[in-house]
């Protein structure tokens, strides 16, 4: 998120590069899931339930900035990925072999067992080196892969937000829909990923709201704000959940900074939604205003002033507003 | 006795401030029940629960008394991958649908307030059971369960429970042998807290998987142990009883650690922090 700057010399202007070489599922070779233009490797995606992974791996840097570096200050004496799993609390570290052949490359293998991990495990290559007298310094990091052992909860991977008919009305309806039987919709955040509900028991709601290909003037204008409306509404609930998960990261000693949500649809509506509120800021900037003046009056109403209008934009209802209303002056 | 459940986080509804008094009572949490994939029978962490409410009678403060004990027998009782143990559904359905009554006997404060809502449903080092299980798989050496209850007397050493630190296993046994000794009497609450941010801050210039490698927990051992038949009688007898067979973290790795700890120790000037006020006092854990 920002540039770190070590009180020692590093290898900061040669960054390592991290890369999955190949991957085997229970000695299977399924390298084909390595997604080296993402930097992930989702092991949901094999069609075979899995138990054990094994993933090869290197980091290669600039074998001259490296010469240079060990000519100065002495051998890098510590190559280590760093597998770690939040919601499993794995840390697993895994030490490195380096080439006898290019002295910029070193390699190893990381084993996952899935009943050690869950949704995803973060990977970190660190080089380290003896500097100025002190052991184990790191002076390299190899920007992060991504192991999904589930499939995340991305609103980009999975579309738009599932929407559900439920009777709210009914006696077998879940709790929360039977308390605002008369509500025409909720949004459920319950489940991994938070769901639009549509009450099937609200009269004429239904055909109001089912897409159809005919829809003319005051009719499709009723149709259009109706759907944007419930969409704007659903999305400000988003917004608010996905704030409150904004992280002070402080359990990372790499790093107290605030840092994005960890759910990946919390974080993709905030970096959505947040630069729009707030033009130019950087994210370190709109972090601290999401844990800060935009969580305390005034700042709030503020927020959520700019934010609703935001939306308008994001779901269409400036938009099909404007179209309605040229249509309705061409027909007058 | 049931098997084991999830609960979803909608189930917030039911947690009045009511409920969660000392004669709250208990509720119907049917509507937001799921059923998991594994049955993990709950005889085992009743047996558990019931005898340290019996053991750890309000004469003199259940609380100081309990995590200690209760820690390693619950872990013991209730085996669980960590990816099972992953999922915060099966923590809030034993905290509000199987143990109300444990949750407000270990966390109700002595006035008529109510427990605090994240002692049911919080973060895993929050929950009134999650935290006891988590501290007790992180802070394990293989089958010894003696760091874990060591780590379980620390007070604060709740708050070092969150740090990325102690999900390394040679770190957060060391640290635990490092905090029970500091000192003639172990380190204090606030020495408990200045390390650990003392500590986070140093690690980002010490590459703490050079100093010692962190295995990855052992599976197949983890599996074999879960298999086993369980004997209520050896987990809550006096003796700790005995975790998953995994192979010991080695003894140079802990010292590798330990000695990094008390060269930061010196460094900020650990012995003289008693008396320090602090930025922002410490959750009162005990």
């Amino acid at each position: 998120m920002s540039t770190v700057l070590f009180p020692y010399p590093t290898l900061a202007d040669s960054e390592p590069i991290l890369s999955i070489t190949t991957l085997r599922l229970d000695g299977t070779v399924r390298t084909h899931l390595v997604k080296k233009e993402e930097s992930t490797v989702p092991l949901y995606d094999d069609a075979k339930p899995w138990r054990r992974a094994e993933l090869d791996f290197e980091v290669t840097c600039d074998p001259d900035r490296v010469r240079a570096f060990e000519d100065v200050h002495g051998r890098i004496s510590g190559a280590v990925l760093v597998a770690n799993c939040r919601p499993t609390n794995v840390r697993h570290s895994v030490p490195m072999s380096r080439s006898e052949m290019d002295r910029g490359r070193w390699s190893g293998t990381l084993e996952l067992d899935k009943d050690n991990v869950r949704d995803r495990v973060d990977l970190t290559a660190i080089l380290s080196a003896e500097v100025g007298g002190v052991t184990n310094r790191p002076v390299a990091a190899a920007p992060g892969w991504i192991a999904y052992a589930d499939e995340p909860e991305s609103l980009r991977l999975k579309g738009t937000l599932r929407v559900r008919w439920l009777n709210f009305t009914l006696p077998d309806a879940p709790l929360l829909p039977r308390q605002f039987s008369k509500s025409t919709h909720l949004v459920t955040f319950n489940s991994g990923m938070p769901e639009l509900w549509l009450n099937s028991g609200f009269a004429g709601l239904e055909p109001l709201l089912k897409d159809r290909k005919d829809r003319r003037g005051a009719d499709k204008a009723l149709h259009d704000f109706l759907r944007t409306g419930i969409a704007r509404g659903a999305w400000l609930a988003l917004i608010a959940d996905s704030m409150s998960a904004v992280r002070g990261d402080t359990s990372d000693e790499q790093s107290d900074e605030l840092d994005w949500p960890e759910k990946p649809w919390q974080a993709e509506i905030l970096k959505l939604v947040l630069p729009l509120v707030a033009p130019g800021k950087s994210d370190r900037e709109l972090l601290t205003m999401v844990t800060g003046e935009w969580r305390e009056d005034p700042g709030c109403g503020d927020f959520f002033a700019r934010a609703e209008a935001v939306v308008g934009d994001i779901v269409k209802a400036n938009e099909s507003i404007r179209r309605f209303v040229q249509s309705y002056q061409g027909d007058e | 006795m049931g098997v084991l459940k999830g609960l979803d986080v909608g189930a917030r509804v039911l947690l009045t401030e009511d409920f969660r008094k000392q004669d709250g009572g208990t509720v119907d949490p049917a509507d937001f029940v799921v059923e998991l994939g594994r049955k993990i029978e709950l005889g085992p962490i009743h047996s558990v629960i019931g005898e340290a409410m019996k053991q750890f009678k309000v004469e003199t403060d259940p609380r100081l008394g309990s995590d200690p004990w209760l820690g390693p027998r619950i872990h013991a009782a209730l085996r669980l991958t960590r990816r099972e143990a992953a999922d915060k559904r099966i923590w809030a359905y034993l905290t509000v649908a199987e143990f109300p009554h444990y949750v407000r006997w270990r966390w109700s404060p002595v006035d008529d307030a109510s427990v605090p809502l994240d002692r049911f449903i919080g973060h895993e080092s929050a929950n009134a059971l999650a935290k006891l299980w988590w501290a007790t798989e992180l802070a394990r050496n293989g089958a010894d369960y003696e760091p874990a209850a060591a780590a379980l007397s620390i007070p604060g050493f709740f708050w070092w429970q969150k740090l990325n630190f102690s999900h390394h296993k040679a770190g957060v046994i060391a640290a635990i042998r490092f905090l029970s000794e500091y000192g003639t009497s172990g380190a204090t609450n606030t020495q408990v807290l200045e390390m650990s941010r003392a500590l986070n801050l140093a690690l980002r210039t010490v590459c703490l998987d050079a100093v010692a490698f962190s295995p990855s927990p052992d599976a197949h051992a983890l599996r074999e142990w879960i298999g086993e038949d369980i004997d209520e009688t050896l987990i809550i007898g006096d003796d700790l009883p005995r975790g998953p067979d995994e192979a010991r973290v080695p003894e140079a790795d802990i010292a590798s650690v330990l000695r990094l700890l008390h060269d930061l120790a010196k460094r900020i000037n650990l012995s003289e922090a008693k008396q320090r006020k602090l930025r922002q006092p410490l959750r009162n854990e005990t």
